[in-house]
């Protein structure tokens, strides 16, 4: 293997210059990176050096730069007043050791898995702000769908709003430390009796993730004592790999993804 | 490539490749107290402190640490002088074989540095990057707390 060479660029112009040579690859925590293969990288931009690490909360809108560790982004959301579901997420995704390593950025462009935060991000709607060449802001969904908005940029912040959301995650793990097979968010606003919002996302499954429409459609503007979490459940047309896990079938993961999305409901509504 | 390293308070040039993690760089250098165990940031064996955080040495590319603090379990006490908690690993019974010690070692620096009347949960989830096969996580539980009430006499 040929030894690729490292960049330490200090303006953002020179890492996306950089970014566009074939082979050359961003690094910031470097934990996805060691996970895949090294042979085609011909080079590494470290972005420790440029305006990236940072965190801050304009009014109700959260702005996390994209060399945020998971261990800074769970401490700084614990800080604020107000329950966020990703202080509770990143703060025990993976290990101690690793969550002061992964970075925000590196876990939105590589999409693992296991990721404890795409689920959140994707139910919180948040938005990833981007230089290089095409768009310099879209949603965490467009990011994720569309390849050619990847190619070319970095992501510098992300960004979503700090609402009053009841949360519910549940991430299907055989110990603690493992990485979950697929998580399930859930996010529910009430006023009074009724469900103003709602958003659930559940990741790990075949297309990376899938949002749960069908049941925010169902449960916007009902009355809390109408709802039958039994009934909603078997309508999610969640399908995961065939060799997803050696262990569990898709059948079984489909079937957990049911049981876990009735007790969430369950548990939003107080029930 | 070459690079500086600050590594226990000295700093060292080291030649390397650059798609080398640090774990290996380290260990070639003779810091063979950061042991190599799953080399895939489960385990805990080969955990630094870099520039005061604790990180899995095998999940970092050694050219990322370039004129960083680095500190191995031997920056933080030697034989005839050890650490606090290196002395209380030993007075418990926290040491079997040992390979996971380093690592639980500088976790439960990290910790009472920053809560120095940790409770046991807190203990646990500290420790919750460094994985023990032989002595079942009391002995070592025991051996914190007990290194925390003597740091806070000390203090």
């Amino acid at each position: 293997m040929s030894e690729p060479r490292w960049y330490y660029p200090d303006k953002i112009d020179e890492a996306v210059e950089l970014i566009s040579r074939d082979g050359v690859i961003p690094h910031s925590g470097g934990t996805g990176i060691l996970r895949g293969s090294m042979k085609n990288v011909k080079g590494f931009v470290d972005l420790s050096c440029l305006p990236f690490h940072f965190h801050h909360t304009h009014g109700r809108v959260v702005e996390l730069g994209a060399c945020v560790t998971f261990s800074e982004a769970a401490s700084y959301l614990n800080s604020l007043r107000g329950e966020c579901i990703l202080s509770k997420t990143l703060g025990s995704a993976a290990s101690t050791p690793l969550r002061n390593r992964i970075t925000l950025g590196g876990s939105i462009c590589l999409f693992p898995p296991w990721s404890d935060l795409m689920g959140p991000l994707l139910a919180l709607d948040a938005e990833v702000e981007l230089v290089g060449k095409g768009c310099s802001r879209c949603t965490i969904e467009e990011y994720t769908n569309e390849s050619e908005i990847r190619r070319g940029t970095l992501i510098t912040t992300v960004r979503f709003k700090l609402e009053q959301w009841e949360c519910y995650y549940f991430r299907e793990a055989r110990t603690f430390a493992d990485h979950p097979v697929f998580t399930l968010t859930l996010l529910c606003m009430r006023d009074g009796d009724r469900i103003l919002k709602f958003r659930g996302v559940v990741t790990g499954c075949v297309g990376r993730y899938m949002r749960l429409n069908m049941v925010e459609e169902l449960l916007v503007g009902s009355s809390i004592d109408s709802i039958e979490p039994a009934r909603i459940v078997h309508g999610i047309n969640v399908r995961f790999a065939g060799k997803k896990s050696k262990s569990m079938s898709p059948e079984y993961l489909k079937h957990l993804v049911f049981v876990q999305v009735e007790r969430g409901l369950a548990d939003l509504l107080g029930r | 490539m070459k690079g500086v390293f600050k590594v226990n308070g000295r700093t060292v040039d080291l030649e390397f490749h650059a798609a080398e993690t640090l774990l290996n760089v380290l260990r070639s250098s003779g810091y063979t107290e950061v042991k190599e165990g799953c080399a895939e940031g489960q385990c805990g064996a080969c955990v630094v402190l870099l520039n005061g955080v604790l990180v899995n040495s095998c999940q970092v590319l050694a050219a990322s640490a370039l004129n960083m603090e680095i500190v191995t379990v031997r920056g933080l006490g030697t034989l005839h002088d050890p650490h606090p908690i290196q002395r209380t690993f030993v007075e418990t019974g926290a040491v079997q074989c040992g390979f996971c010690t380093p690592g639980m070692v500088l976790a439960a620096y990290v910790l009472l540095q920053h809560s120095p009347d940790p409770s046991e949960r807190e203990i646990r989830e500290a420790l919750d990057g460094n994985l023990c096969r032989c002595t079942g996580y009391v002995k070592i539980v025991q051996a914190v707390q007990l290194a925390a009430r003597r740091m806070r006499e000390h203090a």
